[in-house]
């Protein structure tokens, strides 16, 4: 039987496709750090869905850096 | 005698450390070094995002395609192995496969098997028996070794030809410069020029690049995706950005 892993970090809200919200949150986060560019799934550099600490769940992300962003 | 060969790896890294695409080009490295091909580029093959799958922060395999003196064949499988054993990152759950897609019976189970692993949580025990019947190299490497499930999927998914995007970019070519698809076809990452929902261009089409253009797998071919650019540039065609990669 597979088993559940916990799911790690934060929910910060931001919908799979919320490009314009999580720009933001990214924006004004101290812990964004861009992940490996093959990763990343942004046309704008600075956004959560590039970041090293996201962690992609079925409806977004979860964010796992190691600064709670604010 | 020269053999073609599909290596894929999966779960070799955490958040810390160098992703599985880098350690996937520096195998690519090793083998150039012998004096063997890779004449493409390594492809990222995403797969299913789901809580009961322990990945790191994004599930995805990388596979690269070479032509080696298969002579070497279980030399460089061992070389591969020690080398994921120690350059992933403690605590990753890395796995490692290889096949000569000439000498596969059955290559409709293995791709069965990958595309299952895009729509289905699957077992580690799953992936060991099909590559045992189909006489595959699958092997883990530390950890719980989970990574096994992920690096059969890629290898499937490449040998199918229909899923992934190329790592890296067309880095020959100019972000805002025009360049002829004959030009672009030049480049051992484009075999194809293609519309999204169309044809493909012509050599003679104009396409305007973007930020950091790549090819996608279509029909077993590297396929440079465009759209119409026709309010900014009529007539000419633009690369596709990268969240409309995103489904790639």
């Amino acid at each position: 039987m597979p088993r559940s892993y916990p799911a790690p970090g934060l929910d910060l809200g931001i919908p799979r496709g919320d490009h314009a919200a999580a720009t933001a949150q990214a924006a004004r986060c101290p812990g964004f750090t861009p992940d490996d560019e093959d990763e990343w799934a942004a046309d704008e550099a600075r956004s959560c869905f590039n970041c090293r600490w996201r962690r992609w769940t079925p409806a977004s992300f979860r964010c796992l850096a190691p600064t709670p962003p604010t | 005698m020269d053999t073609r060969i599909l290596l894929c790896i999966d779960d070799t890294d955490d958040l810390d450390s160098p992703g599985t695409g880098e350690l996937a080009e520096e195998i690519g490295a090793h083998i150039r070094t012998r004096g063997w091909d890779v004449p493409a580029p390594i492809t990222r093959h995403q797969l299913l995002i789901h809580p009961d799958i322990p990945y790191t922060s994004h599930n995805s395999s990388m596979c690269l395609a070479a032509t080696i003196d298969g002579r070497h064949y279980q030399a460089l499988i061992d070389w591969s192995g020690d080398f994921l054993a120690k350059r992933s990152a403690p605590g990753s759950d890395p796995g490692l496969c290889v096949l000569r897609p000439d000498k596969l019976d059955q290559p409709a189970a293995l791709i069965g098997f990958g595309r299952r692993a895009k729509a289905e949580v699957l077992e580690q025990r799953a992936a060991h028996e099909l590559a045992a019947a189909l006489g595959i190299h699958l092997s883990e490497h530390g950890g719980t070794g989970q990574g096994v499930i992920g690096a059969l999927a890629g290898a499937a998914l490449r040998l199918e030809g229909k899923d992934g995007r190329m790592r890296g970019t067309l880095r020959d070519f100019a972000a805002g410069t025009q360049v002829p698809v004959l030009a672009l076809l030049q480049h051992p990452a484009v075999d194809e020029v293609r519309q999204v929902d169309g044809p493909a261009l012509s050599p003679d089409a104009l396409v305007m690049i973007g930020e950091k253009p790549k090819s996608v797998m279509q029909d077993g071919r590297f396929v440079l995706l465009v759209q119409a650019d026709t309010p900014t540039h009529p007539g000419i065609w633009r690369t596709c950005t990268r969240q409309e990669l995103q489904a790639y």
